[in-house]
């Protein structure tokens, strides 16, 4: 080790310093890009990715809310679990164990923004949940 | 430390482990002594010639923000000032014009005073022209920092959940105990609120260790654990089925990883 570990200044360490095994207990939720609206539902994806935005495979339990008016559920076959609340506005999910990804399928008539939010709940890890997605119906 | 060392020889020397190589009778600069080179110059071969302490710069005056180096500047990952006992940020706290080899002191919040001392860390007994090419710097290695780096305070900030071994069904009920750990795997004496949840045909209540904050004796119980970060809780269900426990932050709750829950089969 040379004299530049021993005194490494204070404030510096940045995420990339961090071991994988570390980093990977901060869990991140991510969007995919939705997709067209078609039959009045669009689906997107949800990953679960570390700090560093690298795709986690991780089972996290999350709860889902969206704007009035939409319904939620798992696109047929898709991957995940849907806990509780399937076809509702509010949803327990897990994310599937093989890709750390939820597939989400949401329905909404009429001609509005539906933004989905994504929290921890019950069983949930440490997992940021700041960002949303906007699906835009026509 | 800086020391010009000779080679006494009129032939070339090579002390090694420590990547001198002297041409014959020539010097060299380091910034010490290692043990390689304390037994060259106790066998005579290399000498000392002399010695100063370029690592040191005394302020003149009060507000000094200019000083000029007393050695070549081998760069912010081979050299570290410090300053009334604090290691200093290159870029932040001070730069240093490499043409010019001035530094100068950027961080207005902190004056400098007339005979404060900055002091610079640098890398090892080195030759101080090679200094760039030998030793590579820069800090904490790309996915090297591990929970053991960090110190128990820190750590015991990110709180996980467990379970230990459910006691084995009496009486309708089971009792259990949740235990905090650290992120490294160790038990966390500390008391922190949680949110139990679990199949509402079933109930909770808080045991010896922890207390009930609300909810005692429901599916749905807000709790704290003891000062050894210990919850008992027995759960009572009339059935045969698999009650599961789910543990969640709440109002009061640390940051916390609740990802593992409790099983408890009743027959």
């Amino acid at each position: 080790m040379g004299i530049a570990d021993a005194v490494k200044p204070v404030k510096e360490v940045v995420l990339t310093e961090l071991a994988t095994a570390f980093l990977d207990n901060f869990h991140v939720v991510s969007w995919g890009t939705p997709g067209a609206e078609a039959a009045d539902k669009i689906e997107v994806t949800l990953q679960i990715k570390n700090p560093l935005e690298d795709d986690l495979v991780c089972v996290e339990r999350l709860r889902l809310t969206c704007s009035a008016g939409g319904t939620m559920s798992l696109v047929a076959a898709g991957n995940g679990v849907v806990l509780d609340g399937d076809g509702t506005d509010d949803m327990i999910i897990e994310t599937d164990a093989v890709t750390g990804s939820f597939d989400l399928e949401v329905s909404n008539v009429a001609a509005t923004t539906i933004t989905v939010v994504a929290g921890v709940t019950q069983g949930s890890g440490v997992c940021a949940c700041d960002l949303t997605v906007d699906l835009v119906f026509a | 430390m800086s020391i010009v060392v000779q080679n006494t020889l009129a032939t070339w020397l090579d002390v090694p482990g420590v990547g001198l190589v002297f041409p014959p009778l020539g010097s060299l600069t380091v910034d010490g002594i290692t043990p390689e080179l304390a037994a060259a110059i106790q066998a005579g071969k290399v000498t000392v010639t002399s010695q100063s302490d370029s690592n040191k710069i005394i302020a003149a005056s009060n507000g000094q923000t200019v000083f000029a180096l007393p050695f070549p500047w081998p760069g912010p990952d081979h050299a570290h000032l410090v300053v009334a006992g604090l290691v200093r940020t290159y870029g932040v706290d001070f730069t240093v014009d490499a043409e010019t080899n001035e530094l100068t002191w950027i961080n207005g919040g902190v004056t400098i005073l007339e005979n404060d001392i900055l002091t610079f860390l640098k890398t090892g007994s080195y030759p101080e022209n090679l200094l760039g090419n030998q030793v590579v710097g820069g800090g904490i290695a790309d996915g090297a920092l591990t929970f053991a780096k960090l110190n128990a305070a820190l750590l015991a900030k990110f709180v996980v959940v467990s379970f230990e071994t459910p006691d084995v069904e009496a009486g309708n009920e089971i009792a259990v105990q949740m235990r905090l750990k650290d992120l490294a795997g160790d038990y966390l004496a500390a008391e922190h609120v949680v949110r139990v949840t679990c199949d509402d045909r079933a109930t909770m209540t808080v045991g010896v260790s922890g207390s009930a904050l609300a909810g005692d004796g429901t599916s749905d119980l807000i709790a704290k654990t003891s000062a050894l970060g210990k919850l008992d809780l027995t759960v009572a269900f009339v059935g045969a089925a698999t009650i599961s426990l789910a543990v969640g932050a709440t109002q009061l709750s640390p940051m916390l990883d609740c990802a593992v829950g409790a099983d408890l089969v009743f027959a």
